[in-house]
């Protein structure tokens, strides 16, 4: 756990919409410097988490402070301190790069003329699109819009980057990039980012938390996690055609039937080897456990 | 699935899909509602001409359905567009284009779907009309005022409109939408579409020149519903349907076939990556360095660095370069982000191409119709001096800028609506009230922007036409301060709506749909009291004689209401704007509940507080001080003062007597004193009506105080004792004329002048039979029963004087800040007298003993005046033997009053004459009223003439033939023909617009319909009596009622009862049509007479006289009966109906061997 005037610090927090959907169910969050990441299925919360965070709705009770700011209650204060990218950024017409990237700029506090075009600057060079900074959004393609986008949070030195699904869409070079424009910034920054995609957490998180149907089901360093589950899985590849164990932790395709995992404390069967475990396993277990805890809830109740 | 089935699968998808919508829910309750509040206001149905008919009537349908295209064409763009927009917002174009079905098929399909829900959307108007028999059935209205559903109109409206509008407007939006594959080119389409409806609307039917082709142009096909309606009589207007004219026809083809056939020809061109790709990169490029505006500054040889423009950023290598780690902001200043965020939304607006083309396509057209308007007008030319121009200008602009605003301010306020940008944005610390600020301050300045648009084109206009008379300050504050806080006000609504709405499409609807309720209730006053006209310029009417200074204070008072409503608004924006993504309704509330004790809520508290104020200023000045009353208030109190006053009328006479009036112009102020001597009064009371800010303060006879009674703007004093020689009556007065003027209620006296008659601070004797209700239905309403009967000549008031002929004294002084000066005058006839305090400003031109008193830029229209006058003088001496002495001619303000002679003064007002360039129709306007206004004095200064029975026939019949014969004499037959066509129009319209059924002339006073058909009567009859013994006629009969005749039983004898029941009885119409034959001239004629609400045949043969120029006024041996054919000649002649009637077409009786 952080110091309350360190970071950021979720408690508690519970948001349920109109229509009876729970999204948030007693969230508990500590996040520190560098970059965290969130995890979960799509429809788990991760994205009303983050809008959350970012001062965009508010929660049914719980509280968040930011460095010792209270974001429920100050969040003027709050957003002073965070820089926030949606998951999609649209483009917007009839502007440049430059332009746009300056205009948030001020609405970030930065009113300093000189020092605004500085930052924007800054920026521009950090994300790689100094030659483009003159051209139209409109023309930007998706890789070199999310890099836009970090720009965008990045605008006014934020100390809190709030990243929702930043690599959706991006083909592997830009990916790559991305990370390292990512893995760059956090050196500096309080970085929180929300994904599905497990690789960008492995290769970039030194924690992480699960997040399924509103709860933190797991958080840890990537190495704990995978830790907890050493010893228990087993892996093997079922030729096409003939039946999966109805046990399997998660099941992948492979050119000759299906690689399927299995979390056991002992060999499930003929052909299964012990299997390394991987940032997906925790990911896949973690679910897992949730979904039946959840199972077992309901019976009970 | 076979391409028909397809089809009509997908164009059933697409009507579902549009079903789904807002759009038609919200179409159909406002324009339902609408419709309904619409045609229960009586002060719109009078304006309509519907008064007393039925409120679903099928000229109101026409009307309506042809005038909701201005909403439509909005709704429709937003509907058509979806057919592009609607996948691509759920990013699902790719696939349906990716799909094994034919673009044409598709986009065809859709179509035709959108065609049916855009039908439906116009049978909005039809609902609402629906509903009035419903609401009559529940006792709601009343079942007199309800016809059954004319179902007729309904059909024919439909078709007529509806339809081609869906098809035609629809296929232009949807080939629109295809070209910039969102909603922006379809709504820019609509705007081209609304600046043509201007042009056709305003430039070219508005002057009076172009009307076919206006009527072609119209993409609405209003303005044709509109002039034949407005000569359909009130039985017409119960049934007839709109004809089919070709220019209709034209219209109706025009706006459906080109568009049409323009899409099917660009879907034939279609392809599917043109819909697929997003916006070409190098335009999108283009646009973003910085588009046309430093294209322009290239051109001029300046390169502007990178975010110059539009205070945009630029940034340097060198900066980028020297760049350290990022650190946070060393300070910051809200208030410039504010301005910043203005900037930045004003630049954008004014970069791309639209708003610069649009600009000087504004241009053009504002610098086009005000010279077609004011240069060519058929009425003129006029001369476009600011006074004359600037109203027109305003009239011209004030619907293309509102919609204008409520397009681009919409398309600002939606700016950031991107997919996730806006949550950026809300999630930067900037407080709401900076950003709300930034783009309140952009929307303002590109609404002052727009606003002040037409005062560039005003100056344009003025430096081609009138270089002289160049004024650089008056538009500017014209369009600034009298126009723009109005539009300001659809401005802050705009902002407002988009605030509260958080979808795009209903809140551009709904925004449009609410300036189109303030343009309808600009033309039409839905709300009467000026003040509270949201999004209407103030009231003024600042002319070069009066300037700016008697309206200033009203005008910034209405401006500061204006200016709270709009603080009003931008608070309401303030606290509803939506930030976040949490934006349920109860959500909002709690946070716009928050938000009150943030600057929002102060906003709204200061604002109020303004508004407050000013309006009760506003209502102390004009309600109160200025006497404004709504058009129901004047109907109660006129009803009030007859049930009062009316059924003691009784007759008095007077000898004469003395006025000593004395005006503090200062204190706008007038105090006077009244002895009227040889009073005589049936039932030993004097009475007469007060004029507006008149206040009894001492009444004596035969030097003993009386007691006067004051009620309804009537007085009385006791006057016993008189009856057999007569007394002196002594009246003491004051008379304030503080207070703001409403609209048709100027005031006499203000600081920077005086321009005063007598019946501005005298009460007049007698009573006024205009006040009578006349409509049966108003008396109904008001709880007065039949019209009461006429009261004997005696005891009614002068026609055109505050008392009848005696020995009269009056004097006049003016006193202020030391200034003195008077003006006297004695007269045996009746007291009449007008007198002018112009300090500084006024010029004087001379023309031997005739002076003229005028404004400094108008001295040489002063000399054509004079002139003018001299010439109209001699004629009406030589037809009538005598004409009243006229020393003076003074130009009144705008609007005040008519051209009349006071006295030996000739008022002519600003509008009647004073901007008209020599040898126009204007001019021949100008003195014909000049000598009508002569003969009038003469003719009802010999025969003492009270308002009894018949009393405009005599005032305005005879003395406006005395004007047209004064001009056919002088300036020829081909103006006497242009006037007589004018005055024909006139009439047609008026018959078209009467608020009260129409009934004989010798009952209906002063109706609007009398003054402009009696002169035309008159003519009729004359021409066929001959002019010489017309005047013999007109003669006797003014010798008699001199004598104390009836006007009904003098004109019986001089002219003989059949004569007299025909000018004096229920209007007449005939259409004479002249055609040219070989050697002879073929002549056919039709007459009809008002009856049962319309113009009914007559059957009886017609005969017409022949008037040639130069012509004597013997008596004319008739020609007929028609048809007939009769003999050509050298020179021009016209032929007339030889029956008191007005001609419908006086242009096609004349034969000319020239043409």
């Amino acid at each position: 756990m952080t110091d309350s005037t360190e970071g950021l610090q979720v408690r508690q927090l519970t948001k349920t919409y109109s229509g009876g959907i729970r999204a948030l169910d007693n969230v508990d969050l500590d996040v520190g410097p560098g970059l965290y990441g969130l995890l979960g299925p799509n429809g788990a919360g991760k994205s009303t988490l983050m809008r959350t965070l970012a001062t965009l709705q508010k929660p049914d009770r719980g509280s968040i402070h930011l460095y010792g700011v209270d974001v429920l209650g100050d969040p003027a204060g709050a957003r002073s301190m965070l820089g926030y990218l949606p998951q999609q950024i649209g483009t917007y017409p009839g502007v440049s790069g430059r332009q746009l990237l300056d205009r948030i700029a001020w609405l970030k506090g930065r009113t300093d003329g000189r020092e605004r075009r500085r930052e924007v600057a800054h920026l521009l060079d950090r994300v790689n699109l100094v030659e483009d900074a003159d051209r139209a959004v409109v023309t930007y393609s998706g890789g070199m819009l999310r890099r836009f986008g970090i720009a965008l949070a990045l605008a006014g030195s934020p100390r809190l980057l709030i990243l929702d699904e930043p690599t959706a869409g991006l083909d592997p070079s830009e990916r790559n990039r991305f990370h390292r424009v990512l893995a760059d910034i956090a050196a500096n920054n309080l970085v929180l980012l929300s994904t599905h995609i497990v690789d960008d957490v492995e290769s970039l998180c030194s924690r992480l938390s699960i997040l399924s149907l509103g709860r933190i089901v797991a958080e840890g360093t990537p190495a704990e996690l995978k830790a907890s589950l050493e010893g228990k899985l087993w892996s093997a590849v079922i030729p096409r055609g003939e039946p999966l164990p109805g046990t399997c932790l998660h099941v992948s395709a492979t050119p000759i039937g299906a690689r399927v995992v299995v979390r056991s404390d002992q060999v499930p069967g003929t052909g299964f080897g012990c299997h390394e475990p991987t940032l997906e396993d925790v990911y896949h277990g973690a679910l897992a456990d949730s979904s039946a805890s959840d199972s077992a809830q309901g019976a009970a109740g | 699935m076979n391409g028909l089935r397809f089809i009509a699968f997908e164009a059933w998808a697409e009507i579902r899909a549009g079903l789904r919508g807002p759009l038609v829910p919200i179409t159909f309750v406002t324009l339902a509602v609408y419709t309904l509040l619409v045609v229960m206001n009586a002060d719109y149905m009078r304006e309509m001409g519907a008064a007393g008919m039925p409120l679903n009537s099928p000229h109101v349908i026409y009307l309506f359905v042809s005038g909701q295209a201005l909403w439509l064409y909005f709704a429709w763009a937003w509907l058509f567009g979806q057919i592009i927009v609607r996948d691509r917002t759920a990013m699902l174009h790719e696939v349906v284009l990716a799909s094994p079905v034919s673009l044409r098929a598709l986009l065809g399909a859709r179509y035709l779907g959108a065609v049916l829900v855009g039908c439906l959307l116009g049978t909005s108007i039809l609902a609402g009309f629906t509903l009035v028999p419903v609401l009559s059935a529940f006792g709601v209205i009343r079942s007199a005022d309800v016809v059954p559903v004319p179902l007729f109109a309904y059909v024919h409206g439909f078709v007529l409109f509806i339809i081609p509008g869906s098809i035609g407007m629809g296929a232009l939006y949807t080939w629109a939408a295809t070209k910039t594959r969102s909603v922006g080119g379809p709504f820019a389409a609509a705007t081209v579409v609304v600046v043509i409806w201007m042009i056709s609307m305003i430039a070219l039917r508005g002057g009076g020149t172009f009307v076919g082709l206006a009527t072609v142009l119209d993409p609405s096909g209003y303005g044709e519903v509109e002039t034949q309606t407005s000569l359909w009589t009130p039985r017409e207007k119960e049934s007839s349907a709109l004809a089919m004219t070709l220019p209709l026809l034209a219209n109706r083809v025009i706006w459906l076939v080109l568009p049409l056939v323009g899409f099917v020809v660009s879907l034939l061109r279609l392809k599917r990556e043109q819909l697929v790709l997003e916006k070409d990169p190098n335009w999108a490029s283009a646009r973003a360095a910085g588009g046309p505006w430093r294209r322009l500054a290239g051109l001029l040889g300046h390169r502007p660095a990178a975010g110059e423009v539009a205070g945009l950023p630029t940034a340097t290598a060198g900066e980028a370069g020297a760049l350290g780690p990022l650190v946070p902001s060393s300070a910051r200043s809200w208030l410039r982000v504010a301005w910043n965020e203005a900037v930045w939304h004003l630049g954008v607006s004014v970069r791309g191409w639209g708003l610069l083309l649009a600009g000087f396509l504004l241009m053009a057209m504002f610098v086009g119709s005000s010279i077609v308007n004011v240069g060519w007008h058929s009425d003129g030319p006029f001369l476009p001096r600011s006074w004359h121009l600037l109203p027109i200008a305003a009239e011209q602009s004030y619907v293309v800028v509102a919609f204008m605003i409520a397009g681009f301010v919409g398309v600002m306020a939606r700016r950031d609506d991107r997919p996730g940008f806006g949550e950026v944005v809300d999630a930067t610390p900037a407080p709401l009230g900076t950003r709300i600020a930034g783009r309140a301050m952009a929307a303002l300045g590109l609404t002052l922007a727009l606003t002040l648009l037409p005062a560039v084109s005003a100056w344009i206009v003025m430096a081609l036409m009138v270089p002289d008379a160049l004024s650089w300050a008056d538009p500017l504050l014209y369009f600034g301060v009298v126009m723009g806080p109005a539009i300001l006000e659809l401005c802050a609504l705009t902002v407002a709506v988009h605030a509260l709405i958080r979808k795009s499409g209903p809140a551009h609807a709904i925004a449009m749909i609410l300036v189109f309720v303030a343009i309808i209730n600009h033309e039409l006053s839905l709300i009467g009291y000026r003040s509270f006209q949201f999004g209407i310029p103030v009231h003024e009417e600042v002319s070069a004689a009066s300037g700016w200074s008697p309206w200033l204070a009203q005008v910034l008072t209405g401006n500061a209401l204006k200016l709270g409503f709009v603080g009003i608004i931008l608070a309401l924006a303030w606290l509803a704007w939506p930030r976040g993504t949490d934006l349920h309704a109860m959500g909002r509330l709690r946070t716009a509940m928050t938000r009150m004790r943030t600057g929002g809520g102060r906003l709204a508290l200061a604002s109020a507080a303004v508004l407050v104020a000013s309006g009760m200023l506003l209502h102390q000045k004009v309600v109160v001080e200025g006497g404004y009353q709504s058009l129901e208030s004047e109907l109660a109190s006129d009803a009030a003062w007859e049930q009062r006053w009316w059924n003691s009328a009784g007759p008095y006479s007077v000898r004469g007597g003395e006025v000593a009036a004395r005006v503090d112009p200062r204190a706008q102020r007038a105090t006077v004193t009244w002895r009227i001597v040889g009073v005589q009064a049936a039932g030993n009371v004097l009475r007469g009506s007060l004029p507006h800010g008149a206040e009894i303060t001492g009444a004596a006879v035969d030097g003993s105080p009386v007691e006067p009674v004051s009620a309804n703007d009537q007085f009385e004093i006791p006057v016993a004792g008189c009856a057999d020689t007569g007394c002196e009556a002594r009246l003491e007065l004051t008379v304030e004329a503080g207070g703001w003027p409403s609209e048709g209620n100027y005031r006499w006296a203000h600081a920077s002048g005086v321009w005063l008659r007598a019946e501005d601070v005298l009460p007049s004797l007698g009573h006024d039979p205009g006040r009578l209700l006349h409509s049966p239905v108003e008396r109904a309403a008001h709880g007065l029963d039949v019209l009461p009967g006429a009261k004997p000549a005696a005891a009614l008031a002068h026609s055109a004087a505050v008392a009848p002929a005696g020995h009269w004294r009056w004097s006049v002084e003016f006193q202020a800040d030391g200034f003195h000066t008077e003006d006297s005058g004695v007269t045996s006839g009746p007291l009449d007298f007008a007198v002018a305090w112009w300090p500084g400003q006024a010029n004087r031109t001379e023309a031997g003993p005739l002076v003229a008193l005028h404004a400094p830029d108008h001295s040489p229209t002063a000399a054509q005046v004079l002139q003018d006058l001299q010439e109209m003088r001699a004629c009406v001496s030589e037809t009538l033997g005598a004409t009243p002495v006229v020393t003076t001619v003074l130009q009144a303000p705008r609007n005040l009053g008519e051209p009349a002679v006071h006295g030996e003064l000739l008022w002519l007002p600003e509008n009647e004459g004073w901007d008209v360039v020599p040898n126009g129709h204007g001019h021949w306007q100008r003195r014909a009223r000049i000598a009508r206004a002569l003969a009038s004095r003469a003719l009802v200064d010999q025969a003492n003439l009270r308002k009894e029975p018949g009393f405009a026939w005599l005032r305005t019949g005879v003395a406006g033939w005395i004007g047209l014969e004064c001009i056919r004499d002088l300036d020829g037959i081909d103006a006497w023909v242009a006037l007589q066509n004018w005055a024909s129009r006139t009439v047609d319209e008026s018959f078209g617009a009467v608020a009260e059924p129409v009934g004989q002339l010798g009952s209906d006073g002063d109706a609007n319909w009398v003054e402009a058909y009696a002169p035309l009567a008159m003519l009729g009859w004359a021409g066929a009596t001959g002019e010489r013994d017309a005047i013999a006629t007109v003669s006797e009969t003014v010798a008699l009622i001199a004598a104390g005749t009836s006007l009904y039983d003098a004109l019986a004898v001089a002219a003989g009862g059949s004569a007299s029941s025909m000018l004096l009885g229920a209007p007449a119409a005939s259409d004479i049509v002249v055609e040219r034959g070989q050697g002879s001239v073929a002549v056919d004629g039709t007459r009809w007479r008002w009856a049962d609400g319309g113009w009914q045949p007559v059957s009886m043969p017609v005969h017409v006289v022949r008037r040639m120029a130069g012509e004597s006024g013997e008596p004319r041996s008739p020609l007929g009966p028609l048809p007939t054919a009769i003999e050509t000649a050298d020179e021009p002649f016209v032929l007339i109906d030889a029956w008191p009637a007005f001609d419908r077409m006086p242009a096609d009786n004349v034969w000319h061997p020239d043409r």
